[in-house]
């Protein structure tokens, strides 16, 4: 029997028994389930408290480590590779790799970013967003003395469609990136989600800003997700390993998961979300645990070593959209009601303690507006809250802002044109106290691609971009937390 | 517009993704486990997985394929965790012979076939056939490169048509005096 005569067979029994089960599950039980888990959430996470003294030894040893393995060699990554695309085509050789010998283990170094701080770098494909005609890098200086008047950012780099190596096409925003969106690394260098044309292949093209005119970089192979740590170091996840692929010195390494260890990211998503880096670049927010549902985070650092935390220490938790944790160690709770229950969803503050209740924070009022996204402040006191407040025909959304439970007053409000089923969220925060403008925080569209609306400041000024741009990063490190 | 609602934290997510994925969901679980209350305990699993990571789905194409990598995951911990429940093979019935006959055999053979698969090779085969995912999206959703992936597939297909071609070495003892 041929192999297509095999298949469809198989298609047809699996069917089959797979469609005639009966399906018994109702939202009820999924109810019951949710509060169920939660609590059960809560009992492994507060387990893990008896060890915060424990905690704060293994950070120290994690910079101990980290100091004295600068000249440790790591064996070369196995299947992701790194090869320059100069001829347009990707090259998959593995003479491309590094051998184990000459492949220093990633370190920090000093950046070499583009622009102040406090910029705003975005990106815009000009032309077909799959086979753009250029790709423009502009970066936006956060004056909000000046918004008003004055947003217009300035081009830092400007590559040519051509420069997309021959086979590949970039992601688009409806498709599976490697990368949730483009990311600019500190170092002044551009990741680009991408695929091999005609597949669902991902890749990851690096463009340098500072060579226009070279051809990118391309990563391909088993790559679930990247992100950028220190320098020009991009961590690249699969199933079972971090790879660390340094973009200046073109080399990789391989930090081997421990077992159940799985890398996630601040919303705690393993699976298809970017990797967290820890603020000191020493490891990667990870989770342990031998399914989705009863785990305990923890920190892994680059020799492989994963220290359960159920709040990593302040120092290596990032300050921005990335701060999973408040300073205390609390967790922002977002939730709606069952049926009779009271008519809003709200806001809570669950503190780590075991036995305390959640505090709430805001509940959702017809006047007040309805929430739509959340996040610490970057000091991890306070809470960015961005809901929906529209009348009549426009959309408008509020940035509010609170240091307490129920306390939440207006910062800036917006109208954004966006279709029905359409949400902004903050997809950008700075708060940085050696800044007049203090805190930024940025309003996309992740939904449509995580295209820039607008800029909120902590003074109430705001700006929009006048034409529609992704934003990718800042241009220099948020200050380590806390930032003041 | 269920992504949506998830972001959104609606009360009405839930019921949405239950109907929506919930058959699917449940189908691929119980064709990896072989246990229609374990596959039931993956869909809620999974369903609240979503529920909760909902401000991580970025993209709502993909929302599927994701769905089902949670849930194959899931079944597969499940899995792992039950090791030791003895799986019963289903006895084909005897037939008078003819179309119906061979149809209801081969059938029995094939789902027997495919309960003797390793467990990851398992998990390829039914989200391959049953949940017409791609290749690469197999992949994503096991953690294992393009070609393992294909490799374990044409394995599958391999070992199944062996079974069609001798199917009393398919069946268990008890079948096979049954």
């Amino acid at each position: 029997m041929h192999d297509v005569q095999l298949e469809d067979r198989l298609r047809r029994v699996l069917r089959e028994e797979g469609d005639s089960l009966a399906f018994t599950l109702t939202p009820d039980i999924l109810e019951a389930r949710l509060a169920r888990r939660r609590r059960q959430s809560r009992n492994a996470r507060f387990g893990l408290l008896a060890s915060a003294a424990a905690i704060a030894v293994a950070t120290g040893a994690i910079f101990a480590v980290l100091n004295n393995r600068s000249n440790e060699n790591v064996g070369p990554s196995p299947s992701s590779v790194a090869s320059p695309s100069a001829s347009g085509a990707p090259s998959s050789s593995p003479e491309a790799s590094p051998s184990a010998a000459d492949t220093p283990h990633p370190s920090i170094r000093p950046s070499g970013a583009i622009g102040a701080p406090n910029d705003a770098v975005t990106v815009r494909f000009v032309g077909d967003a799959a086979h753009p005609d250029s790709i423009v890098v502009e970066l936006t200086t956060l004056d909000a003395g000046a918004f008003e008047t004055n947003l217009a950012p300035r081009v830092l780099a400007q590559f040519a469609g051509s420069t997309i190596p021959a086979g590949f096409e970039l992601g688009q925003a409806d498709s599976r990136l490697v990368l949730a969106g483009p990311r600019y690394g500190q170092d002044g260098r551009l990741a680009i989600g991408a695929f091999e044309t005609g597949t669902t292949n991902p890749s990851i093209l690096i463009y340098d800003l500072r060579s226009p005119d070279a051809a990118p970089w391309v990563i391909s192979g088993n790559v679930n997700a990247a992100a950028w740590g220190p320098g020009s170091v991009l961590a690249l996840t699969t199933g079972s390993d971090v790879r660390l692929f340094d973009a200046d010195g073109q080399t990789t390494a391989s930090i081997a998961l421990p077992p159940d260890v799985r890398v996630t990211d601040v919303e705690n998503d393993p699976l298809y979300g970017d990797p967290t880096w820890l603020a000191d670049g020493s490891g990667f927010l990870v989770q342990k645990g031998n399914d989705f549902t009863t785990y305990v985070f923890g920190t892994l650092d680059l020799d492989g070593t994963f220290t359960p935390s159920d709040v990593p220490a302040p120092i290596l938790q990032v300050a921005g959209v990335e701060r999973r944790w408040g300073a205390d160690g609390s967790e922002l709770s977002s939730g709606c009601p069952t049926e009779g229950g009271p008519p809003g969803c709200s806001i809570s503050v669950v503190p780590p303690a075991e036995g305390e209740v959640g505090v709430n924070w805001y509940e959702e009022d017809i006047h007040l507006g309805a929430i739509i996204d959340s996040k610490w402040d970057a000091d991890g006191n306070g809470v960015w809250l961005l809901v929906e407040r529209s009348e009549g025909t426009g959309r408008s959304f509020v940035l509010m802002h609170a240091d307490e439970p129920k306390k939440f007053r207006d910062i800036a409000q917006v109208m954004l044109d966006l279709p029905t089923l359409v949400f902004p969220t903050i997809v950008g925060m700075r708060d940085d106290p050696g800044s007049a403008d203090g805190q930024l925080v940025l309003v996309g569209t992740p939904q449509l691609g995580p295209k820039l609306g607008s800029i909120l400041t902590g003074d109430g000024t705001h700006g929009s971009f006048a034409e529609p741009a992704v934003f990718v990063g800042w241009a220099g490190t948020q200050a380590a937390y806390p930032p003041r | 517009m269920t992504v949506a609602a998830l972001r959104r934290r609606r009360p009405e997510a839930l019921e949405d993704l239950l109907a929506t994925y919930g058959r699917e969901i449940q189908a691929v679980a119980y064709l990896i486990l072989r246990d229609r209350a374990d596959a039931e305990d993956v869909v809620i699993e999974t369903l609240l997985t979503a529920f909760d990571k909902a401000g991580s789905i970025r993209d709502e194409q993909s929302f599927r394929a994701w769905l089902l990598k949670v849930a194959t995951n899931h079944a597969l911990g499940l899995r792992r965790g039950n090791a030791r429940v003895v799986r019963l093979h289903v006895v084909p019935e005897r037939s008078g012979g003819g179309d119906l006959g061979r149809t209801a055999t081969e059938r029995v053979v094939l789902l027997d076939g495919i309960a003797d698969l390793p467990a990851q090779m398992r998990a390829a085969v039914v989200l391959r056939y049953y949940a017409d995912l791609s290749v690469d999206e197999v992949a994503a959703a096991l953690g294992k490169s393009r070609n393992t992936v294909k490799a374990q597939l044409q394995t599958a297909l391999d070992r199944l048509r062996i079974s069609l071609a001798d199917p009393t070495g398919a069946t268990t003892p008890e079948a096979r005096h049954a």
